[in-house]
């Protein structure tokens, strides 16, 4: 249950500015989630169906707080909703070095794998883009990296 | 040495290296095969270690409290229930909060039960 809730909590807080918002988004979509069970079937990954979950809430989130927007944020092809990963918290000069190589989908792709921890496939349902485009801008990352880290990136 | 797999292998990486169920035993199984005879693939493992260890500073500071304010939330609608269905939500309560902790087949079981 631990890791469910920090895998969704590293989804939606991306998405929602407010830690007020994204605590109350996460209670109902677990919420939800253990109402519905019955409904899981497996025809996605848990995860993607507890996502998807999670982007219902966050889209009554912002339907509700901006009545006159007919935008949807989900499926649109793209992996960033615009936020900004260099307000985040402090973090060490090297990382941060490393990491100014890439752009915000980028960084996005990247947080989406290792902290949300989803699949090339989940990430494609979630996001609408193609399996194959996710594996290029991928390659495109590991080289950019490799050049700015340069030698013995491996330690 | 084969390098279709190779390409193979390097996709599924990342889900190796997350030790997050999104592999199969046997998905493992060749994972570990390959990364044995492959220092190609083994390089490549370890760096994607280190792109891990950098992505680690775009995650989120997790509120400690948020994991019990959900089972309380949780605990709450389960107590609103009709008595005599106490003990189905209950039950499912239980099977439900078991099969969040392991992996998806789990989960597929757990369903098949309820």
């Amino acid at each position: 249950m631990r890791d469910y809730v920090k895998i969704l909590y590293n989804y939606v807080y991306t998405r929602v500015p407010d830690s007020g918002d994204i605590e109350d988004i996460i209670q109902e979509t677990m919420l939800a989630a253990w109402k519905s069970i019955g409904t899981y079937n497996a025809s996605s990954s848990f995860k993607t169906w507890l996502i998807g979950i999670a982007n219902n809430k966050i889209n009554d989130y912002y339907r509700h707080r901006y009545r006159n927007r007919t935008e949807t944020l989900e499926g649109q092809g793209e992996i960033t909703d615009g936020y900004d990963f260099t307000e985040h918290t402090a973090v060490k000069n090297d990382v941060k070095q490393a990491l100014s190589v890439l752009d915000d989908d980028e960084k996005h792709l990247v947080h989406l794998i290792f902290n949300v921890r989803l699949s090339y496939s989940e990430i494609s349902e979630i996001t609408g883009i193609p399996t194959g485009t996710i594996k290029s801008r991928m390659s495109a990352i590991k080289e950019k990296l490799k050049k700015r880290l340069g030698e013995g990136y491996y330690g | 040495m084969d390098k279709s797999e190779c390409g193979i292998i390097i996709d599924m990486l990342p889900n190796y290296l997350n030790h997050n169920g999104n592999l199969s035993g046997d998905e493992t199984s060749r994972v570990l095969t390959h990364l044995a005879v492959c220092e190609g693939c083994r390089n490549e493992a370890a760096f994607l270690l280190t792109l891990k260890k950098i992505s680690a500073a775009l995650a989120a500071d997790v509120p400690e409290n948020i994991i019990n304010s959900v089972f309380n939330k949780i605990d709450e609608a389960a107590n609103e229930c009709e008595h005599e269905d106490v003990l189905t939500v209950s039950v499912a309560f239980g099977l439900i909060r078991d099969a969040l902790y392991t992996a998806r087949k789990v989960v597929n079981f757990a369903y098949q039960n309820i």
